[in-house]
């Protein structure tokens, strides 16, 4: 169990020594730093369109469904006044 | 689930507030995902350089895990864990998808070996490049979530708590996960080839 425990422990040292950090090339970095936000600029871009387009969007179709709201009640309403309903009785 | 106590220093392993208010800053502001790119894009090749075992695959998987991130991050929910946890998830997600669409054993050339020798007798440079050489590939035989653990605690110099946060355990399951890990590596090395694939699935 020991001797067990003394391998491991070993193997932790040879981890420790071995897994060593180590940093990204620098001109890779910046090069990404740049590509993703040009990418983010893009993304923001796109997402304020389909923002705008929705929004024109639903204020058209609120438009539209007003005017026709309206004018189904007008219409409704000259019809009613052209066929008055008749009295029973 | 465990609960992200501040440990006996007094450090905290929940987000802290600058990171959350960096990320919420970034799903609006692409100079501010710029920052937070720069805060862990170290940690996150590191992490892809030791899973791949090459620095262009590290390169190409740590583009993709940040260019997936950007895409994802409008939606991105902070629930008490670190920002990099999701980054770490990410990049988890993309090198497994790598390895099983790729179907390549990892490769280190020589030159790119990042080497710590101690000795200057060419003899004892070449036992102990033998000797990482070993360690690496009986390393890259374990599941993906022990070579996950052991990139954390010996590269990031995670404690247990936090690499619990990062995989979504608890500190005593980070321990005992870390145990296992280290008797599998130690079958590994006693292997002839010093580290065919392990048949034990990754632990849940």
């Amino acid at each position: 169990m020991e001797e067990q425990e003394a391998i491991l422990a070993q193997i932790s040292e040879q981890l420790q020594r071995w897994l060593v950090p180590v940093e990204p090339p620098p001109a890779f970095a910046r090069s990404l730093k740049r590509e993703l936000i040009d990418a983010a600029r893009r993304q923001h871009k796109r997402a304020h369109r389909l923002r705008r387009i929705l929004v024109v969007g639903a204020a058209v179709i609120g438009s539209v469904a007003s005017v026709a709201g309206l004018t189904a009640f007008l219409v409704l309403r000259r019809r009613a006044r052209a066929h008055p309903p008749v009295a029973v009785g | 689930m465990f609960s992200l106590a501040e440990d006996a220093l007094g450090r905290s392993d929940r987000p802290p507030s600058d990171e959350r208010e960096l990320v919420e800053r970034a799903k609006r502001d692409p100079e501010a995902f710029g920052l937070l790119y720069e805060r862990y894009v170290a940690q996150i090749y590191r992490y892809l350089y030791y899973r791949t075992g090459n620095p262009q695959d590290a390169e190409d998987l740590t583009a993709r895990t940040f260019y997936r991130a950007l895409e994802h991050l409008p939606r991105y929910q902070e629930r008490g864990l670190p920002f990099t946890a999701w980054l770490y998830r990410i990049a988890h997600n993309i090198v497994v998808n790598w390895q099983r669409d790729r179907r390549r054993r990892p490769v280190i050339a020589l030159d790119q070996v990042v080497t710590r020798t101690t000795g200057s007798d060419p003899q004892e440079i070449l036992e102990e490049e033998e000797e990482r050489e070993r360690l690496m590939r009986a390393l890259r035989a374990l599941a993906p979530d022990r070579q996950e653990l052991l990139i954390l605690k010996f590269v990031e110099g995670m404690s247990n708590a936090q690499i619990g946060a990062i995989m979504g355990r608890s500190e005593g399951a980070v321990k005992s996960l870390y145990h296992r890990t280290l008797l599998e590596l130690k079958r590994n090395l006693e292997g002839t080839d010093g580290g065919a694939r392990s048949d034990t699935g990754p632990d849940q």
